[in-house]
């Protein structure tokens, strides 16, 4: 038969879990909105029942922990999101950028400059005689000079500050490694007596997240609590200790080459997806891409004009080539013409009246082929403008479509881990009943001693 | 399963949804602030390459305008100048006239004498008219004074080069004449005034039309009074017929399309009003002479004939179809009468074998549009219709074929004057009758050079509305579309403001005792 004593030890222990559930419940509430925050519960187990002739007599109520409540499954899925929407909104800044770059859509510098060049070069057959058409030529052809070098310019920078932001995310990487070893060493000093450090692994979780947005991870947990960290198939923290990336890369020629290192061995590392691969990416791909196509039609132009101009005659010299260079970076009006604007040849008979190179540098232009049969110029620079606004909208819609698939996993991920306020209120006051009750019990088993005491006395 | 409603996940879905209305209200704001459809490459990326296509077109378009515009000023200085000159040459066989007659007097001869040398001065003024300091008559060398007086002679220091003006994409246009036309040559010419060009048939090649200037071919679109509007793609015909069928198959015979009475056009017929325009940046329509509109219910479009040749038959020359056979022509040159029997020719090309062999030293050149007669020396030749037939008449060859020498002419009647020899005088009417006409023909070439242009402008500032319409459509917004879609996009994002602020506000908390 149970005594007073162990029915209230029974009612204690229920009062005690409902002041821990209550706790729990307060934690909950007070990081309702803590970046990374895992709800969490107390669970509760009844106590070993005491065995007695008529059968298991109970014995109230224990804790058996802080449970973290969290899907690792969505949490793995949406670091691997988050990777892919960093990538695409990396690469989707820097075709913005170039975009600018070449200037609005009803207003590209370029393609104005190329038509204006050209209807200098229209002018200039009305009136080939004509000094100052000669001159306006020159100024065009400045223009287009101009044009071409500051688009060259910008992608230079471009690519300059793409490589300053590698160097930025190569140190953020660094240090987000740094402190996650430093989060396992101390979950494994908390958990090593047998107690889940909750909010530790949260913090830890949170600094994995912020790795998965700069590089696509992969994460193993040991038996003692401690998480290793992989990146492109390398383990970059183990335990305590964190390897150090370091970012080098190099220009051959045209091509760019560009890895990321470990500090150790300098062993090359390719990463698939997450922030430093869309920065590279844009640079060797994108901003590359662009450079090739400009300096085409920069080519093209220098190739198509100087070709007819050669045959030209001024009055005073023949075969001068009107442009000269090979590239948008090194494009330029040669020298002579330069100093003296008539030497600009408008015929092959070098009479002033004479037109023919004229018109043929003015019909380079329009669209379709030129009489030569070869690609305009105009035609050239379009295919640059459509393949940037296509990759554009391309990376626009991958954004906001990856943008819309993280969103769903985190919305996921707080309706199975987040605080919801209704929930505690219900707690609370389920716990507060609880402890009501049992205090109710205490009250009951003091009455009955009194009563037990009356007898006696 | 009903799912667990956490304050986060609560708070992620509105936020989510705020910022998916944000941004269509922030779109729609953008295209209201700018007037543009398209404000960034990713908005419409096909529209980058079609609103890049037509400002180059556009361009393009103003420059040939531009260069139109410039060149008639030269063809007009040119046209004011052969008819100051026309002028000039009536005048001189009029005091030839006067002078030859028995009004005439060694005074009045005298008195002439000094009106001729003025005339010659006038001439040389007239020839060297210069366009914002450059000689219109020098050919290619603009910069050299073409005619200069030494003595009693003109020397003329120009070329014959031609001078060529871009008015559409290769497309260019002779805007210039050499003063070279004016002076001595190694040959006599008598161009002739008939257009022989043939009528259109169903067999023409369509690469023949516009007297050897071919098509583009393409797409027409046309659209009649019913409201149907047919793209037909002609790009694949060769002939006329070709054409004919095409346009029957593709608007299921809605629209027909034959010749014209005349010969000269294409004729449409349909229900009424009648359309034809280009297809995008096109110039079919225009090249088969119907990118217009009729009221009516037929649509004629112009002249496209094509070139006369030496296989084109007589019967199908309208001038001549209704005088065959032709008959003979009596050809005085270089002191002999040859009478030239065409009335066993069925072909231009056998009117030249019988001239070339019936006159030596001269030949017959066919033109796209006309035959001349050519002297190899440069010895005056006259041409006359030798029957009843009529034939030089008919030709447009009867007349003075004579060497051009304007100023040697007038130094011959200066000479004549002089000495007082009216037989001279009176003989140097003939060859002064011959330039008038050399003169005229050359105002007509000149005037055909002026239509040309103002065609040709017309339709480039056609061309220059239709582009700037087509980019408007391509970039700019439809008003009323954009207010009625930015008035919703508010509407949607302050409802989803409202709700988001009333959703907070309620949770068990608040009534917790």
């Amino acid at each position: 038969m149970s005594s007073l004593v162990s029915i209230m030890d029974t009612s204690l222990s229920a009062m005690f879990a409902a002041r821990v559930g209550l706790s729990s419940a307060s934690h909950n509430i007070a990081n309702a909105n803590t970046p990374g925050y895992n709800r969490q519960e107390a669970l509760f187990a009844a106590r070993r029942p005491q065995m007695m002739r008529y059968g298991a007599l109970g014995r109230g109520v224990e804790i058996e922990g802080i449970r973290r409540i969290q899907d690792e499954f969505l949490v793995t899925n949406l670091r691997s999101q988050h990777s892919r929407l960093e990538s695409y909104t990396q690469v989707d800044s820097t075709l913005y950028e170039i975009e600018a770059i070449l200037g609005s859509v009803d207003n590209d510098h370029l393609g104005n400059s190329l038509n204006a060049f050209f209807n200098a070069w229209g002018d200039l057959s009305t009136a080939p005689f004509d000094d100052s058409l000669k001159q306006a030529v020159v100024s065009a052809a400045a223009s287009v000079v101009a044009d071409f070098r500051s688009i060259d310019d910008s992608l230079t920078d471009l690519e300059q500050s793409i490589e300053n932001s590698v160097q930025l995310e190569i140190g953020n990487l660094n240090e987000l490694l740094g402190q996650i070893a430093e989060m396992n060493k101390q979950i494994a000093a908390v958990e090593v007596g047998g107690v889940t450090a909750n909010d530790l692994r949260d913090q830890r979780d949170l600094l994995i997240t912020e790795v998965s947005k700069i590089a696509k991870v992969s994460v193993l947990e040991r038996d003692d609590g401690t998480k290793d960290i992989i990146l492109a198939g390398r383990t970059m923290v183990t335990r305590d200790h964190a390897e150090q990336f370091q970012y080098a890369w190099q220009r051959n020629g045209d091509i760019y080459e560009m890895t990321v290192v470990t500090h150790g061995n300098m062993r090359q590392v390719e990463l698939s997806t997450g922030r430093l691969e869309g920065l590279m990416s844009s640079r060797d791909t994108y901003v590359t891409n662009v450079r090739e196509q400009l300096d085409e039609v920069a080519a093209m132009l220098i190739e198509q004009v100087n070709s007819l101009h050669v045959e030209g005659n001024s009055g005073t010299t023949t075969g001068l080539p009107f442009f000269t260079g090979t590239s948008a970076h090194t494009i330029d009006v040669i020298e002579a013409i330069k100093q003296n604007s008539a030497l600009v040849a408008t015929s092959r008979s070098g009479l002033a009246g004479d037109n023919d190179i004229a018109l043929a540098i003015a019909a380079l232009s329009g669209t379709g082929v030129t009489e030569s049969g070869d690609p305009s110029v105009g035609d050239t620079y379009r295919n640059l403008l459509v393949n940037v606004a296509t990759q554009r909208s391309q990376f626009e819609f991958m954004v906001e479509n990856q943008q819309n698939v993280v969103n769903a996993i985190e919305t996921k991920i707080a309706s199975v881990s987040g605080v919801s306020l209704d929930e505690e209120g219900a707690n609370m006051i389920k716990y507060q009943n609880a402890f009501s009750a049992s205090a109710r019990v205490v009250t009951a088993c003091q009455d009955m001693y009194e009563a037990l005491l009356n007898m006696t006395a | 399963m009903t799912i667990r409603v956490s304050d986060s996940y609560l708070a992620n879905i509105l936020v989510s949804d705020l910022n998916r209305s944000l941004g269509n209200l922030l779109k729609y704001q953008r295209m209201a602030g700018s007037m543009r459809r398209v404000n960034s490459f990713a908005d419409d990326p096909r529209s980058v390459a079609a609103i890049s296509r037509y400002n180059s077109l556009l361009s393009d378009t103003q420059q040939y305008l531009r260069n139109t515009n410039r060149s008639r000023v030269i063809v007009d200085a040119t046209d004011t100048a052969l008819l100051t000159i026309s002028d000039l040459l009536i005048d001189a066989r009029e005091l030839a006239l006067r002078e030859s007659s028995a009004m005439g007097t060694a005074d009045s001869n005298a008195q002439a004498t000094v009106v001729v040398d003025n005339m010659v001065n006038q001439l040389l003024d007239v020839l060297n008219s210069n366009v914002e300091g450059n000689y219109i008559f020098s050919g290619h060398k603009t910069s050299t004074t073409p005619f200069i007086r030494n003595n009693n002679t003109v020397i003329y220091q120009g070329d014959d080069g031609e001078i060529l003006t871009q008015t559409g994409p290769h497309a260019s246009t002779v805007i210039n004449t050499a003063g070279s036309v004016f002076m001595g040559s190694q040959s006599a010419t008598l161009q002739g005034v008939t257009d022989l060009a043939p009528r259109l048939s169903g067999t023409t090649p369509l690469n023949e039309i516009n007297l050897g200037d071919g098509w583009d071919p393409g797409a027409i679109l046309i659209r009649d009074g019913g409201g149907a509007s047919y793209t037909v793609d002609l790009s694949s015909c060769i002939d006329i017929d070709d054409l004919i069928a095409t346009v029957a198959a593709d608007t299921a015979g809605a629209v027909a399309v034959a010749i014209s009475a005349d010969g000269n056009s294409l004729e449409f017929s349909g229900i009424g009003p009648l359309s034809i325009t280009e297809v995008d940046e096109g110039t079919t329509a225009t090249s088969l002479g119907v990118n217009a509109q009729s009221q009516a219910g037929v649509l004629i479009g112009r002249d496209i004939r094509p070139p006369v040749t030496a296989a084109t038959d007589l019967a199908d020359i309208t001038e001549l179809a209704a005088s065959l056979p032709l008959g003979t022509i009596a050809v005085d040159f270089n002191g002999t009468v040859y009478n030239v029997d065409f009335s066993a020719a069925t072909t231009i090309g056998d009117l030249q074998t019988t001239f070339n062999a019936t006159v030596p030293g001269m030949e017959l050149q066919i033109f796209p549009s006309y035959i001349s007669l050519v002297a190899g020396m440069p010895e005056a030749f006259t041409v006359q219709n030798a029957d009843a037939t009529n034939t030089a008449t008919l030709l447009g060859v009867e007349g003075i074929g004579s060497p051009v020498r304007l100023f040697g002419v007038l130094e011959d009647l200066r000479s004549a004057l002089a000495a007082n020899d009216k037989a001279a005088i009176h003989g140097s009417m003939t060859e002064l009758a011959a330039l008038e006409e050399m003169i005229k023909a050359e105002i007509i070439r000149v005037g055909g050079r002026q239509n040309k242009m103002a065609w040709i402008e017309s339709i480039l500032m056609q061309t220059e509305e239709r582009l700037k319409s087509d980019l408007s459509l391509e970039i700019d917004v439809d008003v009323a579309q954009v207010a009625s879609d930015l008035s919703r996009a508010e509407s949607v994002y302050q409802a989803g403001l409202l709700v988001t602020s009333q959703l907070f506000d309620q949770n068990l908390m608040m009534y917790l005792r």
